[in-house]
């Protein structure tokens, strides 16, 4: 009688397993609720001066797994943040607080974060890392009255198919961030108008390669797209794909593979050399990942089209940042603490000009509202709640001198409106037909 | 299809496939004689590529060095091994399968959790060995020197399992046990050691494959799972306790895999799970799978 029960079950458990494993997410079965309080040393003066009920933020971020780092990252940024609220004054007087849920990066966790989220009255969250946690959760935001907050997943959807009232972004989209890069390489690497490109099997690889196929033709007379390869998710090998473009004539590789693929794809071109006479253009890779790239001496030269990079900023914000952080984390600011910054920067000024809690008038706050972030103005757009950059830094990264590390050799600062198509919620984005 | 990206194909696909044996050689001898269906195989290998990085650095070193960091990585897991077999395995020989699932699934997660708390969470990478770094032109084809490297690597395994299996008194001791644990026995050899040396040897195995995958691969904490799914597929396919069908089964696989990219790419993510489908409706028990497996695992 055991065995009958338990082997149909283990059977089941080991399906679980295998397709939990598939989707890239398998780093922890129960997810963990973090609440920090407004963190440090130094919030004691600041939170003694307020007074009533906290209020609560509650992040949706990947803290184990694949992509843990972008979360860990976020909340780093989001403590400061936090931190440096609290110690003004708070928000509408009282404090500010962050609440954590691990999504693991599935989007089936995103969901169950926004519920738990609804169970314990948190109604304004954040993170978001997925274009698919992004699309999964928009409904369940809307039906249980809910704000999100996206400082990450970049489909063009979600300001336009599949907009949202109560969907706001504060990062680029893919429209705007690929745009920007080729509109930096039309700048600066003229010559190059043969591309091939290698891009993940799914949504957000095709999408941004049509886009960056739109953006090219539109801009430059003799542009090509000499073939196209499309390796899945997490491949441990890519000499397959690497060999279906070798022989192409091509100037330019356009990548939108994520994290440890494109390290991957970048180790294994290697003995191909691949990349020797080409350019190479990736969108929003985070540049510390490079780092341990760079000391084994195989990073290629690449353009990063990346919201935020500390160097690539000039502005009194953005030096307080660096400081601010560098004193509490004892590292330089890269994207992600950025991003988690600026979205406890944005809930706290709109709560603010909302002058309550009540998710509407927060809603109605976040719209056309202007923040002033360490990467300059973002102004949120009141019809499709995208965040228009004043400036999208797009990076020349090559290796050092030395060999042993990258360094930005040059950052190009392509105005955010020059490259977001006009808002138009409801309707496909232009540049998503397949160009 | 061009006769260069046949050549690249045929030389990405047995290389791919050497790997993978790698990988699933430990898996199969580890069920062969345990009987334990080792959820954890793939946590071992990880650490050995992290192993190989912490003892051989980022930098590229020559080729006989990094054998020897390869060597020490895998005899690294072993111990690791040992301990965890003498410490938590030895007593759940009795349990039943899904006690065996929980425990070595769990034992996969703290895999991970502590290479994360070791090695934190951006991904490492590793040189390939120097002057095995670039191609060699094969019928105007490139193909890449690592990619021959690993192929060697993987035949000198190959031999030296073949020969420490059918040649030696310990291979003799080890097929009896993996035959019949009772009787063996009965006949005075001591199962108990027996089954740590195995579990040992099958995890310096994948501790090693760990190590020749590291230069290839971005090291992250996620860096087992998509090389045991694919193990798994690969033993199932050669039969659960066949160590010569594993390699029949992974360079098939392999070979698979790299056609099907090079003619119908859109379904090369799938060439695992089609030459499973296709074993497990043609022949159960798979390629040099015994019959006798089939009443073993049902």
């Amino acid at each position: 009688m055991r065995h009958f029960i338990l082997r149909p079950l283990a059977i089941l458990l080991a399906f679980g397993l295998v397709a939990t494993a598939c989707g890239g997410s398998d780093d922890d079965t129960s997810s963990e609720t973090t609440e920090t309080g407004a963190t440090g040393a130094t919030e004691g003066d600041g939170v003694a001066a307020l007074s009533g009920d906290p209020i609560i933020l509650g992040a949706v971020v990947a803290l184990s797994g694949a992509s843990a780092s972008t979360g860990l990252l976020a909340r780093q940024g989001a403590e400061l943040a936090v931190e440096q609220i609290n110690a003004a004054g708070g928000v509408l007087g009282r404090p500010l607080e962050l609440a954590f849920e691990d999504t693991m990066g599935s989007p089936e966790e995103a969901v169950r974060a926004l519920r738990d989220y609804d169970s314990e009255g948190v109604d304004f969250t954040w993170g978001y890392s997925t274009s698919s946690s992004c699309l999964a959760a928009s409904p369940i935001a809307e039906e249980l009255d809910m704000l999100m907050l996206s400082v990450y997943c970049q489909t063009n959807k979600m300001n336009h198919e599949e907009f949202s009232e109560n969907f706001f972004r504060i990062t680029t989209n893919a429209e705007s961030a690929v745009r920007s890069l080729a509109r930096a390489i039309q700048q600066e690497e003229p010559d190059a108008v043969d591309w091939v490109s290698i891009s993940p099997d799914y949504e957000y690889g095709h999408n941004t390669v049509d886009v960056f196929n739109n953006e090219m033709s539109n801009e430059v007379a003799d542009y090509r797209m000499l073939a196209t390869t499309w390796p899945p998710f997490q491949s441990p090998t890519y000499s397959d794909y690497i060999t279906q473009l070798i022989d192409e004539p091509a100037q330019g590789v356009f990548s939108t593979l994520f994290a440890g693929d494109m390290l991957n794809m970048l180790k294994q071109q290697k003995p191909f050399g691949f990349l020797d006479d080409k350019i190479l253009a990736v969108v929003g890779m985070d540049i510390d990942v490079l780092e341990p790239m760079s000391a084994s001496g195989d990073l290629p030269e690449l353009w990063d089209a990346l919201p935020y990079y500390a160097e690539a900023f000039d502005n009194p914000e953005n030096t307080s940042f660096i400081e601010d952080y560098t004193a509490m984390w004892g590292q330089t600011p890269t994207f992600y603490p950025h991003s988690g910054y600026i979205a406890v920067l944005t809930y706290a000024q709109a709560i603010e000009a909302a002058g309550s809690t009540d998710v509407d008038a927060v809603h109605d706050a976040l719209e056309g509202m202007t923040v002033d972030t360490p990467m300059g103005a973002i102004t949120i757009r009141a019809e499709d709640h995208q965040a228009i950059f004043e400036n999208i830094a797009v990076l020349k990264v090559v290796p050092n001198a030395a060999g042993d590390n990258y360094e930005v050799e040059k950052a190009v600062l392509i105005p955010g409106a020059e490259v977001t198509s006009p808002p138009t919620p409801g309707e496909q984005n232009p540049f998503d037909a397949p160009g | 299809m061009s006769k260069e990206q046949f050549v690249i194909a045929i030389v990405n696909g047995v290389s791919y496939g050497f790997l993978l044996f790698l990988v699933a050689a430990g898996l199969s001898l580890v069920f062969g004689v345990l009987g334990v269906l080792n959820f954890a195989h793939g946590g071992f290998f990880m650490i050995g590529a992290f192993l190989a990085y912490q003892i051989g650095g980022a930098a590229g070193l020559s080729p006989w060095v990094f054998l020897l960091v390869a060597v020490a990585s895998g005899l690294g897991v072993a111990v690791l091994a040992a301990v965890v077999e003498v410490s938590l395995f030895r007593p759940m020989y009795a349990r039943d399968h899904l006690d065996w699932l929980l425990m070595t699934f769990s034992l996969s997660l703290v895999s991970q959790g502590a290479v994360r708390e070791t090695w934190g969470v951006n991904p490492l990478t590793m040189s390939f060995p120097n002057g095995w770094d670039g191609a060699f032109e094969v019928f105007g084809a490139k193909v890449p020197q690592y990619s021959v490297f690993v192929i060697i690597v993987g035949l000198v395994i190959v031999v030296g399992l073949a020969l420490l299996l059918l040649k030696t008194r310990w291979g003799q001791v080890i097929r009896a046990v993996a035959e019949d644990r009772w009787m063996a026995q009965a006949l005075g050899i001591n199962v108990t050691v027996v089954f740590t040396l195995v579990f040992a040897f099958g995890l310096f195995l994948a501790g090693l494959a760990g190590a020749m995958v590291a230069p290839t691969q971005a090291l992250t904490q996620t860096l087992g799972t998509v090389f045991l799914i694919q193990a798994f597929a690969v033993v199932i396919v050669g039969g659960l306790d066949s160590i010569p069908g594993a390699l029949i089964a992974s360079i098939l696989l392999g070979l698979l895999n790299s056609f099907l990219v090079a003619t119908y790419s859109s379904l090369a993510p799938y060439s695992f799970y089609f030459g499973l489908i296709v074993v497990l409706l043609i022949r159960p028990q798979g390629i040099l799978g015994s019959k006798e497996l089939l009443r073993k695992v049902s």
